[in-house]
């Protein structure tokens, strides 16, 4: 686990170290301080300290310089502010060592100016020309001694010794002889037993026939120390050792210490200079890197928050509105992470909103594409230039073309290439640029299906401010409607021509023959042929009114009485077989192998195919050919039996392809013309199709649509 | 007997072992060095006898004759050898002090040791220089300290920056003019 020690501690800790450390170094400087001896080591560590904190400034400055490179949050900023804290540290450091170092240095030369240095010369050479005259005056003294021991006897000489120290006021007088040994000695003192003898170069000087003198210190007392002849027999040598007053002892001393000191202090002028600009210069360097440090650390936590900033509004701009960041001041700081997050969260509470809003409107978008969708009725929209924006999937049906690829486009670009459409936008066009209201138009297209009744209604769109914003067609295909209708209307009709027409039909057949049965024999032959032949046409009449009825009964009726697996290609066969016995007539059959089974009125579709047989047989008074196709084709993914039937009888105008499925329409002599019309409500009560093939110009086409029956796993 | 100026076989193992095994030497500086060493055991007693080639500095020269008193400890230490003499069984040591003052009112130079309260007048500094270059050491040493084993004998003669006066002291640790100090090793034969 790391442990972060709080930015102040580690501040205060690392000042308090310096500030230890300098003035451990400052005390131990002064010669007399404890510390003196360890000048050495405080300044070997303060050194350390320095080159840690110039390490440390360095792997920090290192690290920015990184984090400038990439660009990271708040590198700019920790860059600007250090510098601002090297500027401001560095300006007044520097003015106060160049000064300090300038008054040092002046300070320190002013302590050795020529007068002091010429006083204490000359407070020496006193010192020395004090001490000289002193010699001086010993040595005249001893001469003096010397000359008045000359004339006495050695006996003389040495009990003498006594009175004339104390008349020299000497501490010593030793009478030596010519080897150098003790004869009398006198010390003022009276446990002295033996003098402080001279050195035996000295003692071999004054043998040379020179007298000496000289100043010396014995047992650390300054005294002038005297040697002289005297001609006592074969010659003795006096030593007189005479005390050096203590007031001038002591002012020697003090002098010869303190020019002592003053020479010392002269010689380490320089390495005073050097030592203290070292210790200066180690104070800035210290005061400057320890301010850097600070400066680093500081920055750190002052940019802390500002790189969380950063990195929440990151977190933001990618989407995420989850993580909030802490606020660990109170501070300004403290207070705009805080505002940071309010924000945040306001922002997300309305993203939510916002996104709950617009899932609602995909819903509400959804659902209505779906109702769109779901209903049968062709649904168009306009912009405010009419110009084609939305459409469903009922228009592309009805209309039979994709009309999302003409989205953003006029109502003539749909129609351009089809004429069955331009009937419809011409009548469209008009309607959408001059009505204000809700219109509706019945409008009737032939399209390739066969003809169409739509019924159009229309509306302009207003948005909720009142401008036009466009406009929306409705288009129902309601041509099953009025067929259906027309079916019913037609049943209805062949229901009551049973009825009506039917009922009286037997009497009149037997009433007429019974006339015949009644009358044959009572009447001429010629009479009698004319009944035969009048009952004989009415009998004929009859039979051909109870077919028409019955075929207008079977077209009342439902065609689809029961459902069962019908096998076409079998039935087809079937019913072609009968027709084929015909000498004039060759059915010609072309089918697959493996058609699927319809589920169908066996009864109902044999109908069917009796009706285009004879009709096909109707056609072709001269006989011909009738080919039957039966083929399985998929069709909008739905599998169907395809049954195409072709004659090469007269065949059928186009002008007149329109109305051959409607009942009791019949361009024949023969024929009650509800062939074709119960063929088609046939086919088309099995969900089937039934349309005149115009392809075919030989003569008559028809092709027959019935769903095939899918086995799973087909 | 041989004279090692340096323990050069012992900082080259040392460095090979990468270890705090280097022995500091000032033996290559000018200003002193050893000219010749002798040592004999009688009776338990160890007698060394060196003698320097001992000079001063004109830097040094010159602080001495501005009052500043110099110091030099003269050791002795007799170990003896133990695996390739990295590390040498400590037998006996023994160490002296020396001082050495110009007196201005005399004008003499004075040279005292922690051996005796008294110090040596000289008047010149080459017989100040004479009497430091003659060390003398003698050593009593355990009956069974010494016996055929292989000795050493390490002798430093170290001048003490610490004592120089502080302004001095970084001073002296750069400058060679301050490097007043040698060392030497005998060893058995």
């Amino acid at each position: 686990m790391r442990i972060r020690v709080p930015f102040g501690i580690s501040a205060l800790l690392l000042l308090g170290f310096i500030f230890l450390s300098l003035q451990l170094m400052s005390t131990a400087l002064q010669e007399a301080s404890p510390l003196s001896g360890m000048y050495s080591w405080l300044l070997l560590s303060n050194s350390v300290a320095t080159i840690i904190l110039l390490l440390l400034v360095g792997v920090n400055a290192f690290s920015l310089i990184r984090r400038l490179k990439n660009k990271e949050a708040g590198s700019k900023l920790s860059t600007r502010i250090v510098l601002l804290f090297i500027v401001l540290s560095l300006v007044p450091s520097g003015v106060v060592f160049y000064y300090s170092l300038q008054f040092l240095n002046q300070s320190i030369d002013g302590w050795f100016n020529v007068e002091i240095d010429a006083a204490m010369d000359d407070a020496l050479e006193l010192s020395h020309a004090s001490l000289d005259q002193r010699i001086r005056w010993d040595l005249k003294q001893s001469q003096q001694i010397a000359e008045r021991l000359n004339n006495k006897t050695l006996a003389e000489a040495s009990l003498g010794l006594d009175e004339v120290r104390e008349i020299a006021d000497a501490s010593e007088i030793t009478l030596l002889s010519k080897k150098g040994d003790i004869v009398a000695f006198s010390g003022l003192i009276s446990s002295d037993i033996l003098p402080s003898l001279p050195v035996t170069p000295l003692f071999l000087q004054v043998l040379q026939g020179e007298d000496y003198v000289a100043l010396e210190s014995i047992n650390d007392v300054l005294v002038v120390q005297s040697l002289v002849a005297i001609n006592i027999d074969t010659g003795y040598y006096l030593q007189i050792i005479y005390p050096i007053p203590e007031r001038i002892n002591d002012l020697t001393d003090s002098v010869e210490f303190a020019y002592v000191r003053f020479q010392e202090m002269t010689y380490l002028r320089h390495s005073l200079k050097v030592s203290f600009s070292l210790v200066l210069s180690l104070v800035l360097l210290l005061s400057l890197l320890a301010s850097i440090s600070i400066a680093f650390i500081s920055v750190r936590e002052i940019i802390a928050p500002i790189r969380e900033l950063v990195r929440g509004t990151k977190a933001v701009a990618a989407g995420f509105y989850e993580e909030l960041l802490p606020v660990k001041r109170q501070d300004d700081l403290g207070f705009l992470v805080e505002s940071f997050n309010q924000m945040v969260q306001q922002i997300s509470l309305a993203r939510d909103e916002s996104r709950l809003s617009a899932m609602e409107i995909e819903q509400q978008r959804a659902y209505l594409e779906a109702l769109l969708s779901s209903l049968t009725s062709g649904v168009l929209s306009f912009d405010a230039s009419l110009n084609i924006h939305k459409a469903n999937h009922g228009a592309n049906i009805i209309l039979h073309v994709q009309v999302m690829r003409y989205f953003g486009r006029s109502l003539h670009d749909l129609a351009q290439g089809r004429a069955d459409l331009q009937r419809l936008v011409d009548i469209l066009q008009p309607l959408l640029e001059k009505s204000d209201e809700i219109w509706q138009r019945n409008i009737t297209l032939d399209t390739p299906d066969g003809r169409k009744e739509l019924l159009c209604q229309g509306s302009p769109l207003f948005s909720t401010e009142g401008g036009y914003i466009g406009a929306v067609v409705v288009l129902d295909d309601i041509t099953d409607l009025i067929q259906a209708q027309k079916n019913a209307a037609w049943a209805e009709v062949a229901r009551r021509l049973a009825h009506e027409i039917k009922n009286p039909l037997t009497p009149i057949q037997l009433t007429a023959e019974r006339l015949q049965h009644k009358l044959k024999d009572k009447l001429h032959d010629e009479e009698a042929q004319l009944l035969t032949r009048s009952v004989r046409t009415i009998v004929q009449q009859v039979e051909a009114l109870k077919f028409m009825v019955d075929d207008f009964s079977i077209y009342a009726q439902s065609g689809r009485s029961k459902d069962e697996k019908v096998d076409l290609q079998s039935l087809v066969h079937e019913v072609a077989s009968l027709y084929d016995a015909d000498p004039k007539i060759n059915v010609l059959i072309q089918e697959e192998a493996n058609i699927p089974t319809v589920s169908a009125d066996l009864v109902a579709i044999r109908q069917v195919l009796h009706n285009l047989f004879k009709n096909a047989g109707e056609a072709m008074d001269d006989g011909g050919q009738i080919t039957v196709k039966v083929q399985s084709i998929l069709q909008a993914k739905v599998r169907y039996v395809r049954l195409a039937i072709y004659d090469t009888g007269c065949g059928v105008e186009i002008a007149r392809a329109k109305e051959i499925f409607e009942p009791y329409i019949s361009h024949k002599i023969k024929g009650t013309g509800l062939g074709l019309a119960i063929a088609k409500k046939i086919i088309e009560e099995h969900g089937g199709t039934i349309r005149l093939d115009s392809s075919y110009k030989e003569g008559a086409g028809f092709i027959v649509l019935l769903p095939a029956v899918v086995h799973l796993g087909k | 007997m041989r004279v090692y100026k340096s323990a050069y076989k012992t900082r080259l193992i040392a460095l090979l072992f990468g270890l705090s095994f280097v022995q500091t030497s000032y033996a290559s500086d000018n200003w002193l060095g050893v000219k010749s060493m002798s040592w004999g055991v009688e009776d338990s007693n160890l007698h060394f006898q060196a003698k320097l080639h001992f000079t001063l500095s004109p830097v040094a020269r010159e602080a001495l004759r501005s009052g500043i008193i110099l110091y030099w400890d003269s050791e002795l230490i007799v170990s003896e050898a133990h695996f390739f003499s990295l590390w040498n069984r400590y037998i006996a040591d023994n160490s002296v002090r020396y001082s050495l003052s110009y007196n201005t009112l005399f004008n003499d130079y004075r040279v005292t040791s922690d051996v005796s309260s008294d110090y040596r007048r000289f008047s010149s500094l080459l017989d100040a220089f004479d009497y430091l270059g003659s060390q003398r050491h003698e050593l009593k040493l355990l009956p069974d300290a010494y016996n055929s084993k292989c000795i050493f004998v390490d002798f430093n003669m170290s001048f003490d920056k610490e004592s120089l006066p502080i302004p001095l002291r970084p001073i002296a640790y750069f400058s060679a003019n301050w490097n007043l100090s040698t060392n030497a090793r005998m060893k058995c034969e």
